[in-house]
């Protein structure tokens, strides 16, 4: 067991490291230009240019700033900037080009309201999912069954953000229903109810992928032998469903709700940018708007490294979910 | 027989290696599926493979066919050394060994026609040029369907009508070995006979070879001029259907023998003593030492353990038993002898 | 175990003493159909037998026959929504044909109970054996979970697994498919039913552990005194295990009586056929003697006997055959004998067969 763990995370610091080499060729070798973007209505001399790019070290062989960041990573770096000389400590992914603050920094600060939208958002989807899932399985074939699935598959069908938009305006604008979102700043019990309306609406659009394919795996282990075997103990159809099919039914679900964890960590673009949540997703949204290559760097391995824990994380909770599955 | 055999297998071994954790160390190791087999098939000649489950038996019959290939050994077809021939050329033998499958249901593929599964190998190997659509209603003549019936699927045919359409796809390429793994297995018993019947008469028309693995030891009775009996990889008694069933002389045989339910006790015959095996088959992976079967054995002694006995010419079966001639006849235990009782019990007639 | 547990323990054969030889299972005209899409499957049309405590019955016929169909109606493991069941089966008196679920959920495992063709997936894997076994017996006993799973280890035990403590804390994928059927077996007795209904229990199994799964099973049954139905498809084993047998075909019954006679001595043109088609253990034959054709599709059964499309003796007959079902009599000249077969003397015709084969 131990010796996987460590052999999955020699492979997944092989992914970061990938991840890192290939994003910083993408970004910093590519034709996006930051001197341009920090300069005033755009209109700056080709001096100018080239004194903000000195400035922000990009004058330098590609080689010596990919080295320059790589050391940030582990020990943190001085920065030239803008003349002065600014040490950025380890993890340091550099500096924010436009607002002059630390990458790490700033997605720092945005991940407790990222982490809390997404928790909501877990809750919702897992419990309605799954619950409508199991509930549908139990009466397959009927008309309940066909309204649960095809709504849920209508539901599923309608672009997100029109739902989302349309759900932000009724319940928020229109009829203040559900509080709007605060700034997380304010505190943690205040930032709350604002999370209200997102985790509804992210949680039960979620929620319809987890109905149909519970639902499924639901009717694959009900028809299974060992379905059978509890039904012949004499124990009651909802022990019979709830435990025994359940169980098995579960597993493979696992699997799915890791990656959509990890997906949801990585910032929802879309939820964020309607409700307003300072969160990673709005941080990279606005980064990318302005050409913040740091920011976007950064916000990019940051993803990386939340997937490629979750799958570690996966895995291993798969292991005591499915006793069958050695880890080897 | 002829002068060479058709198949010669000598020393077949096929390991599938893996690897596992134990507590901090990661450990190689190998499942020793088929460790040092060997054996000839002449023409017309049928060979039957018999043994539980985890035996190799089916993995032998893999080899042959080079569906898999060997860890080492030798596979020599006609005379032609096939062990190792690259997977670019193996369409070669393909023609001359074709397998048979266990599960009618899955061997073929469910959105294709009849007619189109047949006439496959037959432009494959390019075959009957121009007239493949006759060779096909011929094929299924050849099989016991009807040649009408060359536009339906799979599904719309029976378990039994389906092993049909899989011999006749077998048959399509005029092979001189069959390797039938299991081929009746998982029909119902009224058409076992049916499909038993229909073996029996090809490889006579046609003077095929078979090797022929099952674990029914009746249907291998009745099929096989000469039968292997198999254990964790390896052969322990070679001979004759009336060498292995009438005077087996390994233990493992006689259990095998044994266990197998009687018809004839309903015809008042009395129930054979079984010889009732302890335990489980042994992990491939790590085989007793010496002789493999000792653990489940009531002979065993200490020389089982510490020296493998050798598939050796058998010395007690030295008998007349009425002037018929003696074939081969191996075996691989230290304490080799035939076991009267059961002997009497199988030549006892209704 | 502790002393404390031990005291709740029942001894496993205790309970209500199971009087050997009386009826346990009484079915009485049973059908069952499944309306589908393409027609009505009728899976078994009146089917009648008995199963008595200390003996076993063995029901036997090939896929479609019905034979494990109307098992699992005993149990009340058929979806109602989509079967329809007349008829009557009796459990120890009781009726279960339209009995609600309460009464199946009281009934399975305590009175009836049964073990599958494939332990491999017939207990759940990501259970733990011993908490399988005990989970049977807590439902339909207040014991704790302590209790229970020394029970369980009770249960192992007896079935013949060696070190019945550790086994019963491990997976089913750590034990081997003859151990698994075992621990079925264990799971199907926990409570001491008054049936045991085995769904070709040795069938998924190597020949070997076949022998001592069927050895278990006749040791238990004297050993409890349960009444035991095995159905399987092969004879041998019946010849081996069986006190009576019903041999079913296309969801009909075609013959029964005493095991040994009926395998012996067949008077049911469809159970000689089954016997013949089988390789002769004691003549070398050149070709064994199968039935012709394939077993009827039971959404369009045959008109008449189920049989004719397949029977070698309807020339005897004639129009009979294909116009009216055979009605369920006592066999001409045979004690203890029922046959559904139109044939005047059945034994005569099959035993000229015979003699014609044999010359």
């Amino acid at each position: 067991m131990l010796t996987y763990i460590l052999r999955r995370l020699g492979l997944a610091i092989t992914v970061m490291l990938a991840t890192l080499v290939s994003a910083f060729l993408l970004f910093f070798a590519g034709p996006a230009d930051p001197a341009q973007a920090m300069c005033p209505e755009q209109k700056c001399t080709a001096a100018r240019l080239a004194q903000i790019r000195e400035s922000l070290g990009l004058d330098r062989p590609l080689p010596v700033q990919f080295a320059e960041y790589f050391k940030g990573l582990f020990v943190g770096r001085d920065i030239p900037f803008g003349g002065d000389t600014i040490h950025c400590s380890a993890p340091c992914l550099g500096m924010s080009f436009l607002t002059n603050r630390p990458v790490s920094e700033e997605i720092f600060s945005r991940f407790p309201a990222t982490v809390l939208l997404t928790a909501g958002v877990v809750v919702v989807m897992v419990t309605v999912g799954v619950t409508i899932g199991v509930l549908a399985s139990t009466v397959r074939g009927t008309a309940l069954d066909r309204i649960l699935i095809g709504g849920s598959q209508v539901f599923g069908a309608i672009p997100y953000y029109v739902l989302a938009l349309i759900f932000a305006l009724y319940t928020t604008r229109f009829y203040s229903i559900l509080p709007q979102a605060g700034s997380i700043s304010d505190g943690v019990i205040q930032f709350l109810p604002g999370l209200i309306a997102p985790w509804i609406i992210l949680g039960l659009v979620s929620a319809t992928g987890y109905t149909r394919y519970t639902r499924n795996s639901m009717l694959d282990s009900l028809s299974m032998d060992y379905v059978r075997t509890a039904r012949s103990k004499g124990i009651s159809e909802r022990k019979v469903v709830g435990k025994h099919a359940l169980r098995a039914a579960l597993s493979p679900i696992v699997t799915i709700l890791g990656l959509d964890i990890a997906a949801l960590l990585s910032g929802t673009l879309v939820t964020e940018r309607i409700f307003e949540i300072d969160g990673i997703g709005k941080l990279s949204l606005d980064a990318l708007g302005r050409d913040d290559l740091p920011i976007i760097l950064g916000t990019v391995l940051v993803t990386a490294a939340i997937v490629v824990t979750m799958n570690l994380i996966v895995d291993i909770a798969y292991s005591f979910v499915d006793p069958r599955v050695r880890l080897s | 027989m002829g002068d060479t055999p058709l198949l010669e297998v000598t020393d077949l071994v096929r390991h599938f290696p893996f690897r596992e954790v134990q507590g901090l160390r990661m450990v190689k190791a190998n499942v020793r599926a088929v460790d040092g087999v060997g054996f000839t098939v002449s023409q017309g000649q049928t060979l039957g493979l018999v043994g539980e489950s985890g035996c190799g038996k089916s993995t032998t019959a893999r080899l042959v066919t080079r569906l898999d290939t060997p860890t080492s050994g030798r596979i020599v077809f006609e005379g032609r050394d096939i062990t190792f021939l690259k997977e670019s050329r193996l369409r070669e033998i393909r023609r001359d060994i074709q397998m048979i499958f266990q599960d009618p249901y899955s061997s073929l593929n469910p959105r294709h026609t009849i007619g189109s599964i047949l006439t496959t190998p037959l432009k494959v190997h390019g075959l009957h040029k121009g007239r493949e659509k006759q060779r096909v209603k011929e094929l299924l003549e050849l099989v016991g369907l009807n040649p009408e019936h060359i536009n339906r699927y799979p599904s719309e045919f029976s378990g039994g009508q389906r092993q049909r359409i899989g011999i006749a796809r077998a048959l399509a390429v005029e092979p001189k070995l069959i390797i039938a793994d299991e081929p009746v297995s998982a029909l119902d018993v009224s058409i076992q006979a049916q499909v038993m019947n229909l073996l029996a008469k090809l490889r006579d028309d046609f003077g095929l070879a078979f090797i022929f693995v099952a674990h029914d030891l009746g249907v291998v009775r009745h099929f096989c001029d000469q039968v292997a009996v198999m254990y964790l990889g390896k052969i322990v008694e070679y001979g004759d259907r009336h060498g292995i069933y009438e005077r087996a002389e390994h233990p493992y045989t006689q259990a095998l023998l044994s266990a197998a339910p009687d018809i004839n006790v309903a015809r008042g015959i009395a129930p054979k003593e079984r010889i009732r095996l302890v335990g489980d088959v042994p992990s491939p992976i790590d085989p007793p030492s010496g002789c493999r079967f000792r653990t489940r054995c009531w002979k065993a002694q200490e020389i089982c353990a510490t020296q493998e006995p050798p598939l050796i010419a058998s010395t007690n079966d030295q008998q007349s038993t009425g002037g018929r001639e003696r074939g081969v006849h191996l075996q691989a235990c230290h304490f080799p002898e035939v076991k009267t009782d059961i002997l009497a019990e199988v030549e006892t007639p209704a | 175990m502790s002393a404390a547990i031990a005291d709740q323990l029942p001894d496993a054969t205790q309970g209500e003493a199971h009087h050997s030889g009386d009826v346990v299972l009484d079915v009485k005209d049973l059908s069952i159909a499944f309306p589908t899409e393409e027609g009505v499957v009728r899976a078994v049309s009146n089917l009648t037998y008995q199963a008595r405590l200390g003996r076993t019955l063995a029901i036997v016929g090939e896929s479609g026959s019905g034979k494990s169909v109307s098992s699992m109606a005993v149990l009340g493991l058929h979806n109602m929504k989509r079967t329809r069941i007349t008829g009557s089966i009796k459990l120890d008196g009781e009726e279960l044909v339209g009995a609600p679920q309460s009464t199946f959920q009281r009934i399975r495992s305590r009175q009836v109970a049964m073990v599958f063709q494939d332990p491999q997936s017939s207990l759940h894997p990501f259970y733990k054996i011993g908490d399988q076994i005990a989970e049977a017996y807590r439902t339909h006993h207040r014991v704790s979970r302590a209790v229970g799973r020394a029970r369980a280890v009770e249960m192992l035990d007896r079935v013949g697994i060696p070190n019945p403590k550790r086994r019963a804390k491990q997976y089913p994928h750590e034990f081997s498919g003859g151990m698994r059927q075992r621990a079925m077996i264990a799971l199907g007795l926990v409570n001491n039913p008054k049936l045991l209904i085995a769904d070709e229990p040795t069938t998924a199994l190597d020949v070997t552990v076949q022998a001592q799964i069927l050895d278990l099973i006749n040791d238990l049954r004297k050993e409890f005194g349960s009444g035991v139905v095995l159905i399987t498809h092969d004879l041998a084993v019946v010849a081996e295990t069986a006190d009576d047998i019903v041999v079913m075909y296309a969801g009909r019954l075609v013959e029964k009586g005493d095991a040994k006679e009926v395998l012996a001595h067949p008077a049911h043109p469809y159970t000689y056929g089954l016997l013949q088609s089988l390789p002769s253990p004691t003549e070398e034959q050149e070709e064994l003697k199968a039935i012709k054709g394939a077993p009827p599709s039971l959404l369009a059964l045959p008109p008449g006997c189920s049989f004719h499309p397949r029977c070698t003796f309807k020339d005897l007959v004639g129009e009979r055959c294909w116009t009216e079902v055979p009605e369920w009599r006592a066999a001409p000249g045979l004690a203890n004998r029922q046959i559904r077969c139109h044939l005047e003397d059945p034994v005569g015709a099959i035993a000229a067969d015979e003699e014609a084969n044999r010359g």
